[in-house]
């Protein structure tokens, strides 16, 4: 025991250890992103927007297409330094968002309008990004203002899982933080017209605009929600990781055996040694 | 000397012979690994990752195929290493460029030449 902690094996002591930690940490990395759970289960069919979506990190991917309903008020213009426009216009888009990720050529047998895209600040303080509606004159729509209860489906950053869209300006979670004042939610909320004999907890509707403007309710380009089976590439890396861990381990185990092996035939050596033969011999020839 | 002393030679040679063909069925695995592992890689590199990027097709179920194939490879690649390179007694150093000669594109071709090298001059 106090030669395996001997000052010489500690470092490789620690360089095995550390490799092997690290290993099974991508190894259980690899496994999360091999495995995706089904949609988060929704009570009375609306999830809690907390539940959903998580600040500081990805959307996940058992968010998309679940119902929800978040509440705050949007946000003013002019609050911020670095924002020009508190919304982003999204043109040369059909209403029904599935007919983007069908067809990649940008062409489609629908009229072309813009989508609106306000913030709203959440009652905790974050911000997300809402699609309000649809137009073909977004200048005519107002700037939302004031407190309002939201209902709609989450959809991710379209950087991300829509890689087959056509070329046309993205809503992405990078470009909704430059118009944000408070941390971003990853991804955005599809307003949506609530269901017919829905309560939404007391909260008043005000100015969701689908009911009461121009805007026409946009269908959400990932329509339903994301059944995700076992993806075998990151199955096989998750077995990858494990087995360059057990190599790190084979190997810790291979060079402490052999130091040990040639400390001990050293000190055998040593001790077959003769007191008096340890001395050199002289050469007597000249 | 006396002649028990001296080991028996029919047993050496038995022995050595036994070693011979280990070493030899440890070399074949580990040049059919090398030549998968160069393969699949150079596959990898020069086709599948400029098709999936610069040409803008994302992943595809042949390239995510591919890559997985690779993954199940690699690590047979590795343990064949560590396999032969018990067998040849190579100092730690050699058996982790070995290793990781697997993970540069078209290196463990030149690896496996190198190897072919040694133990044929041997």
């Amino acid at each position: 025991m106090k030669r395996l902690l001997a000052p010489r094996l500690l470092s490789t002591h620690a360089l095995a250890i550390s490799g092997i930690v690290l290993c099974l940490f991508l190894s259980s990395w690899q496994w999360s992103r091999a495995h995706v759970a089904a949609p988060i289960a929704a009570a009375n069919g609306i999830a809690r927007f907390d539940d959903l979506s998580p600040l500081r990190t990805y959307l996940p991917v058992a968010s998309i297409g679940v119902r929800t309903q978040v509440s705050g008020h949007w946000q003013q213009p002019g609050a911020g330094k670095l924002s020009k426009s508190n919304r982003i216009i999204l043109p040369n888009r059909p209403a029904d968002g599935t007919l983007l990720a069908a067809a990649e050529s940008g062409v489609y047998d629908a009229p072309l309008g813009s989508w609106i895209v306000d913030l709203l600040v959440l009652d905790d303080g974050s911000t997300l990004a809402v699609v309000r509606g649809w137009t073909m004159h977004p200048e005519a729509v107002p700037v939302a203002a004031g407190k309002v209860a939201v209902f709609g489906v989450m959809q991710p950053s379209e950087d991300s899982g829509m890689s087959k869209l056509p070329a046309i300006d993205l809503l992405t979670t990078s470009g909704i933080t430059q118009h944000a004042h408070s941390a971003v939610h990853d991804g955005y909320l599809v307003a949506r017209l609530p269901p017919h004999g829905q309560s939404l907890g007391g909260a008043a509707i005000v100015g969701t605009s689908i009911a009461n403007s121009a805007l026409v309710e946009v269908s959400p380009i990932i329509k339903g929600t994301v059944h995700q089976s076992l993806h075998w590439r990151n199955v096989v890396y998750t077995a990858n990781w494990i087995v360059f861990a057990l190599i790190v381990l084979y190997m810790w185990i291979r060079i402490v055996r052999d130091e040990l092996a040639s400390e001990n035939s050293v000190e055998q050596e040593l001790d077959s040694v003769p007191l008096h033969d340890a001395e050199p011999e002289e050469s007597t020839t000249d | 000397m006396s002649h028990f002393m001296m080991p028996n030679p029919k047993k050496v040679r038995q022995t050595r012979r036994m070693e011979n063909s280990q070493l030899q069925r440890a070399w074949i695995i580990y040049r059919n690994l090398a030549l998968l592992v160069g393969v699949a890689l150079a596959i990898l590199t020069f086709i599948a990752l400029p098709y999936e990027y610069p040409l803008g097709h994302g992943k595809t179920a042949l390239t995510t195929a591919a890559w997985t194939a690779h993954g199940w490879i690699f690590p047979l690649y590795l343990l064949a290493t560590l396999n032969l390179s018990g067998k040849l007694k190579w100092p730690l150093r050699k058996t982790l460029l070995v290793m990781i000669a697997g993970t540069v594109p078209l290196m463990s071709f030149v690896a496996e030449r190198r190897i072919a090298k040694e133990i044929t001059s041997n």
